[in-house]
């Protein structure tokens, strides 16, 4: 090698190892020249998010060609086809899994044991949010996925609707004033107008971010139904109070008439994952740029402000027959710059690559948060996060609890009675 | 005397053709409303009251589903899997239905005709997993043979053209074919089918209307987007949390196109079918 070959390969690798990535990542870098096709399996919209990606993709590693395949999750079609995949040995070399899916499928033998060379993924898993790890590792310390996104979670709150009101409008300041779930009433009944306008759209959210901040799962590591602990009697209460001063509003989470609510200006705050705001940017509530602020959630005895809610993780099957391809699609889409900032800046897929997130293209103020750099709420929530626990009846039990909180919301049922009922359900399904 | 039975007639008339016009109107409207919704924008699907007349968006809507996918794409698939599939079962059905119903003396006919009958009682979704798997070590997984070859053995289709020609054909008719030195085959073909075409024409439609809007098969077996039947190619227009109502409206559209075509070609067959049944 000359020396000049030496010294712009050495000026190569510093300046691309600044731009794109910490140096601990370069070192394992797979070859740019591997070639092959891999198959990659998804959900809508993140099978056209790949399709979008694909190009910068293909700058990197221009001889793997990527076929991305998208199922819907609706009605677990997504998950049935994995499975089915994998039992009859005909799936792709790629899969992604949703975190509700996660307890039913990373136990599964066919998922490629990442902390294995020539993947090592435990040189620089520890980039990654801890509880995302957590998340994707078994208990003989089998990797079984990278993560890719998190759903760090805030209060969405109209801007517009909060001066109306008379209230402050700065996210500093309404974080202050929305310090507790009291407050968060106490202010809610200034918002809400009877049958036009409301605080928030559903209870659910509040019990949500409620657990999350108590670090209270609905099963606790052993598989013990946890809705005697207090945060769910607490959590319903503070539901019982805001339903009862009219400030939730009566339609049905991710319903249409749910969705058109939002662009109606008839909701008033909104607790979500950061992806929620691309949803309102894209989908529900297009025209209202600058209207909308981010905000902490508000706290829950203990102090804690943080909730997550969503993300999703990306691994390899055994039976792809180009892992080597498959690994460096896998890496480079969790944790290369343009990766993580095409998909952060286009479908707002917060990275759970932490040194990420002190990237210019994360922080900075988006006018359709007026201005407002909004990774100043999510960034902190991320690191706070404590993990929750995850099991395979959790789809029963979030829907014993929704149960519950319809009741509760609708008057039918005092806390204890609705609680008493989701226990029951749940218990008869385990 | 005449004049008021004449008048208690047409007012006996009127009143039923305005019941039957109440009653299309309410099995139109969804059609018609999807037709709107079609050319709508999503805030506007979204207003209360919804809109009732067409809007201007039709244009954008389409470039949203060629956005996913080439819109024409599911239908040809589809076609490929309904055509061939109503052909091939009608035809099965039809000889199977002919040999029970002729051949009733024959050894295992009784055995064999309660075989088909006992498939009607098990739910299809039963055997997916198993079918899964032989599908996949016959190499036809991501193909259309799983939809079409081992669904044209249908109890349901047997078991209708069984009582079908069993109640149309009389038997003094295969006796004099059989006078007139026609074999089994020549008989079916040149005596049986002709008589029982409404029969045939009322299964093909209820096969390819059934296969046309079958979601639960094609999604196991179909693993990859360019080979997406017009429901599951639907699916791709919805993501997790929002759908694009109008693609979705005028994707559907789309897909009844060729099923209304086909209809109309078979629905004077179809509807001879219903009515002319069982006197003969």
């Amino acid at each position: 090698m000359t020396s000049w070959m030496k010294a712009s390969a050495a000026a190569f690798a510093i300046g691309f190892g600044a731009m794109l990535s910490p140096p601990a990542e370069a070192q394992n870098a797979p070859d740019t020249q591997i070639s092959g096709t891999i198959s990659v399996w998804t959900w809508p919209n993140n099978d056209r998010t790949f399709a979008a990606l694909l190009p910068t993709f293909n700058k990197a590693y221009p001889n793997i060609k990527v076929e991305v395949q998208g199922f819907p999750a609706a009605k677990m079609a997504y998950l049935n086809n994995l499975q089915r995949g994998m039992l009859g040995g005909s799936g792709p070399d790629v899969a992604m899994m949703e975190i509700n899916m996660m307890a039913l499928l990373r136990d599964r033998p066919q998922w490629e044991d990442l902390r294995q060379a020539p993947y090592n993924a435990g040189e620089f898993i520890s980039n990654f949010a801890p509880f995302t790890v957590a998340n994707v590792t078994l208990p003989d310390g089998k990797i079984v996925a990278l993560p890719k996104h998190t759903g760090p979670g805030g209060l969405f709150y109209r801007r517009d609707i909060f001066k109306e009101a008379g209230l402050p409008t700065d996210p500093e300041e309404v974080t202050k004033l929305l310090s507790d779930w009291n407050a968060f009433i106490d202010v809610g009944k200034k918002v809400a107008k009877p049958n036009e306008r409301w605080m928030l759209a559903n209870g659910e959210e509040i019990v949500r971010a409620m657990m999350a901040q108590k670090g209270v799962s609905n099963f606790d590591a052993e598989g013990n139904l946890q809705f005697d602990n207090p945060v769910f009697h607490d959590a319903l209460e503070i539901v019982k109070k805001a339903a009862d001063a009219g400030l939730i509003s009566p339609f049905v989470a991710w319903s249409p008439e749910w969705q058109g609510a939002f662009g109606k200006g008839q909701i008033a705050t909104v607790m979500y994952g950061n992806w929620f705001g691309g949803l309102l940017k894209r989908a529900y509530a297009t025209a209202d740029a600058g209207k909308w602020g981010v905000a902490l959630a508000p706290a829950s005895e203990g102090g804690s402000r943080s909730f997550n809610s969503g993300g999703d993780y990306i691994g390899i099957l055994k039976t792809s027959k180009n892992k080597e391809a498959a690994w460096a699609f896998v890496k480079w889409l969790v944790t290369d710059g343009e990766s993580l900032k095409q998909q952060y800046q286009s479908d707002d897929l917060y990275p759970a690559f932490t040194p990420a997130g002190s990237s210019d293209w994360i922080n900075y103020r988006d006018p359709y948060y007026d201005g407002q750099n909004v990774n100043e709420i999510f960034a902190p929530v991320q690191a706070q996060l404590i993990p929750s626990t995850l099991n395979q009846l959790d789809s029963a039990a979030t829907l014993a609890l929704q149960t519950a909180i319809d009741n509760v919301v609708k008057g039918v049922a005092t806390v204890d009675e609705a609680l008493a009922q989701a226990k029951a359900e749940v218990k008869a399904k385990m | 005397m005449k004049g008021l039975l004449a008048n208690r007639e047409r007012r006996f008339n009127v009143l039923v053709t305005l019941a039957l016009v109440l009653l299309s109107v309410f099995f139109l409207l969804p059609l018609y409303w999807t037709a709107v919704f079609a050319t709508r924008t999503l805030s506007e699907v979204f207003q209360f009251p919804p809109p009732f007349w067409f809007g201007g968006n039709v244009v954008q809507n389409y470039l949203n589903i060629a956005n996913v996918y080439p819109p024409f794409r599911p239908v040809w698939n589809s076609l490929a899997v309904a055509v061939p599939k109503t052909i091939g079962l009608v035809l099965v059905s039809a000889l199977a239905g002919y040999g029970f119903a002729r051949y009733a003396r024959a050894p295992g006919h009784k055995f064999l005709l309660v075989m088909a009958f006992a498939t009607l009682f098990f739910p299809p979704s039963l055997a997916l997993i198993p079918f899964f798997l032989q599908m996949s070590w016959l190499g036809w997984l991501n193909t259309f043979w799983p939809l079409i070859v081992p669904t044209l053995a249908s109890g349901f289709g047997v078991i209708w053209m069984y009582t079908y020609i069993g109640t149309t054909i009389p038997r003094e008719l295969y006796e004099a074919a059989e006078m007139d030195g026609a074999k089994g085959f020549a008989t079916f073909f040149f005596i049986v089918l002709p008589i029982i075409r409404p029969g045939l024409a009322a299964l093909s439609v209820w096969t390819l209307i059934s296969t046309w809007n079958d979601y639960q098969l094609p999604l196991v077996v179909l693993g990859e987007g360019t080979r997406f039947t017009v429901p599951l190619a639907l699916t791709m227009l919805s993501e997790t949390h929002y759908s694009d109502m109008p693609a979705v409206m005028l994707a559907t559209l789309i897909g009844l196109v060729p099923v209304f075509i086909l209809f109309a070609f078979l629905s004077r067959q179809f509807i001879a079918g219903l009515t002319s049944g069982t006197v003969k």
